[in-house]
């Protein structure tokens, strides 16, 4: 069922791709990042509406009243968030639906990096079993084995690059700065101390570049191409729109709210 | 708080799925891909991140090899006649192992480790001297001390063992090339692209040599020229096997074939009950297989079952047979190796202690 949905027709995405540009398959990776960007966009776009639309809510007065009012009564608390939620029309679920998507677009397309790329006998084997055999996706066989070198490196193995005798993992570095830079852009700022989304943002700021510069680190350095290019756009895709915090990037910068383009 | 708690928990969890369910490398049991070599006594298994030696008396687990596990081998292991059991493995230093088959001690003072990358083709030893294919591209000579005498740059991936008739070596790439090296020079005499990935090796005839590829064509390459013999439905993943005038071979669809090489004609086929990746295994009159569905099989020289065994799991290793025993060793099954008689019985299983 996984395969079906998810794996095959990821692979045979990639594998048309990278046959259609001359058998490059670092550039196949983010041209299906920018295509996988462009499919999510809608949820994206709903994610920082939804983002912005809870930052406002926490800076509302209504919320902030209804929070000192039933601070020692859970449930009556819950039932009047419920209610403002329904009045304004705000999702509060709609900001995490992006991140659900992403994982797992993250283990397919890791998956399909594995198995596409056919470095052990037995991903090989699988790739034969995923390839569609109709019009316009190419032969598998005339196409294997796909060329696994890009730039410095094997997309189908983790990246380090040697220096003064140490293998410096600098993908999982920039993985894990992009990250990061599209987490702190994304952040709105508040003012409120009590902020719990705020407070999120600011954790998840934390962890995901941590998470996913573990995954460069440990897995095919093809997903860290992915990563990195989504990341890039995901920044690309906020600044275009209006919603990139830059003074976040600077310390202490926060704090300070930045004016939103309606 | 709770949301907090469940976003972590959530990510927490797809950390797992990605690093468990699709194998962050290869030394993860669900791509493993054993390999059997046996002798009088024992039969050998690389499967996973350990070599076995297990005993064909009863079954019993003799060594394991390294100590700790580091990475996964998938090339089959390859016994030689001056007491050696060479091995190649698939983690980052891409070692080649020397085994003292005894023992399960390491025999050379340092494992070979220039490679580039993983080693998947078992090597030749012919003459005093090992002929180690790498996936990396390069067919590296070694003395049986394991120094580097040369290393040729073929090209593609090299998955498949080297053969040999005396003057040449013959390895075939993933790259679709098949390669002829001299013997005494160490240089390529001849490339030929047969149209595929070649994951299998050459069966050596008198007259040429018959090779499968993922183009699902069997071709013979003599001196003169290379032409196809025949086309299969679906990839000729492993390489044909010559007994006498017939070559036996299999496609990924689970056909086996018969082909009669003088008169170039097909003398039969039977559709098995899965895919064929292992080399049949010509024992007497009985031609032996091996199925994806576990199933080990054998086959009179007309192509009628003789007996069939479901032994469990997927089974792509190479059949060995040593004395009376027919040994196989499947994956994502119950058992490590099975050995089965001549009759087709399961006479012991392996499964490693703890």
């Amino acid at each position: 069922m996984w395969d079906t949905i998810i794996v095959h027709p990821m692979v045979n995405v990639l594998i048309l791709i990278y046959d259609l540009i001359g058998n490059n398959f670092g550039i196949a990776i983010i041209l299906f990042t920018i295509l996988i960007r462009a499919i999510t966009w809608p949820l994206n776009a709903q994610q920082m509406k939804g983002a912005q639309a809870m930052q406002e809510l926490q800076n509302d007065k209504a919320w902030q009243d209804i929070q000192k009012k039933y601070a020692k009564d859970k449930e009556k608390l819950s039932q009047e968030q419920m209610r403002i939620y329904k009045e304004r029309g705000i999702n509060p679920f709609a900001s995490c639906l992006p991140t659900l998507i992403q994982f797992p677009v993250i283990i397919g397309l890791y998956q399909s990096i594995i198995r596409a790329l056919a470095g052990t006998p037995l991903s090989l084997l699988q790739l034969s079993r995923s390839m569609y055999t109709v019009f316009p996706f190419p032969s598998v066989q005339n196409i294997i084995p796909l060329n696994s070198k890009f730039l410095w490196m094997d997309l189908g193995r983790p990246e380090s690059v040697a220096v003064f005798g140490y293998a410096l993992p600098t993908l999982a570095l920039v993985v894990a700065l992009t990250t990061y830079m599209q987490a702190k852009l994304t952040m709105p700022a508040s003012t409120n101390p009590n902020d719990q989304s705020a407070a999120m943002s600011g954790m998840m700021s934390i962890y995901m570049p941590l998470l996913l510069g573990y995954f460069a680190l440990t897995f095919a350095s093809g997903l860290s191409v992915y990563f990195i290019t989504s990341n890039l756009l995901g920044i690309a895709q906020y600044a275009m729109q209006g919603k990139a915090n830059w003074r976040n990037l600077l310390p202490g910068g926060s704090k300070k709210p930045v004016p939103s383009k309606k | 708080m709770k949301k907090r708690f469940i976003l972590i928990l959530f990510v927490l969890l797809a950390a797992l799925l990605l690093s468990s369910c699709v194998g962050g490398s290869a030394a993860r049991g669900g791509t493993s891909w054993p390999g059997l070599a046996a002798d009088a006594d024992n039969v050998y298994i690389a499967d996973g991140t350990y070599v076995y030696a297990v005993t064909l008396a009863d079954g019993k687990q003799l060594w394991k090899f390294p100590e700790k596990s580091s990475s996964s081998f998938f090339a089959a292991p390859v016994l030689t006649e001056d007491g050696q059991l060479l091995v190649g493995s698939e983690g980052n230093d891409h070692a080649l192992y020397s085994i003292d088959p005894k023992t399960g001690k390491e025999k050379w003072p340092d494992p070979f480790k220039d490679a580039k990358d993983r080693w998947v083709a078992p090597p030749l030893v012919f003459k005093d001297t090992i002929y180690a294919p790498n996936a990396d591209g390069n067919l590296y000579i070694l003395s049986m001390d394991g120094q580097l005498t040369e290393a040729v740059e073929l090209g593609g991936a090299l998955w498949s063992a080297p053969v040999t008739d005396g003057r040449y070596i013959y390895v075939t790439s993933l790259d679709h090339y098949f390669h002829a090296i001299d013997i005494a020079s160490h240089k390529v005499a001849k490339e030929i692209d047969l149209g595929g990935a070649i994951p299998g090796s050459p069966a050596v005839g008198t007259d040429g040599l018959y090779v499968g590829s993922l183009s699902k064509k069997l071709e013979v390459i003599s001196n003169a020229d290379h032409r196809v013999l025949t086309e299969t439905p679906n990839w000729i993943w492993s390489g044909p096997v010559l007994d006498g005038q017939t070559l036996y071979y299999a496609d990924l669809d689970g056909n086996v074939y018969s082909f009669d090489i003088a008169g170039e004609k097909q003398n039969w086929s039977v559709k098995l009950d899965g895919a064929i990746v292992a080399s049949p295994l010509v024992v007497g009159d009985q031609i032996i297989v091996a199925t994806e569905a576990g199933t080990v099989i054998s086959l009179d020289k007309d192509g009628k079952n003789v007996w069939d065994r479901a032994v469990g799991g997927k089974i792509y290793s190479n059949i060995v047979t040593s004395g009376e025993l027919i040994l196989v060793s499947p994956v994502s099954a119950d058992i490590n190796v099975a050995a089965l008689d001549l009759n087709g019985k399961l006479v012991w299983s392996f499964t490693p202690e703890k």
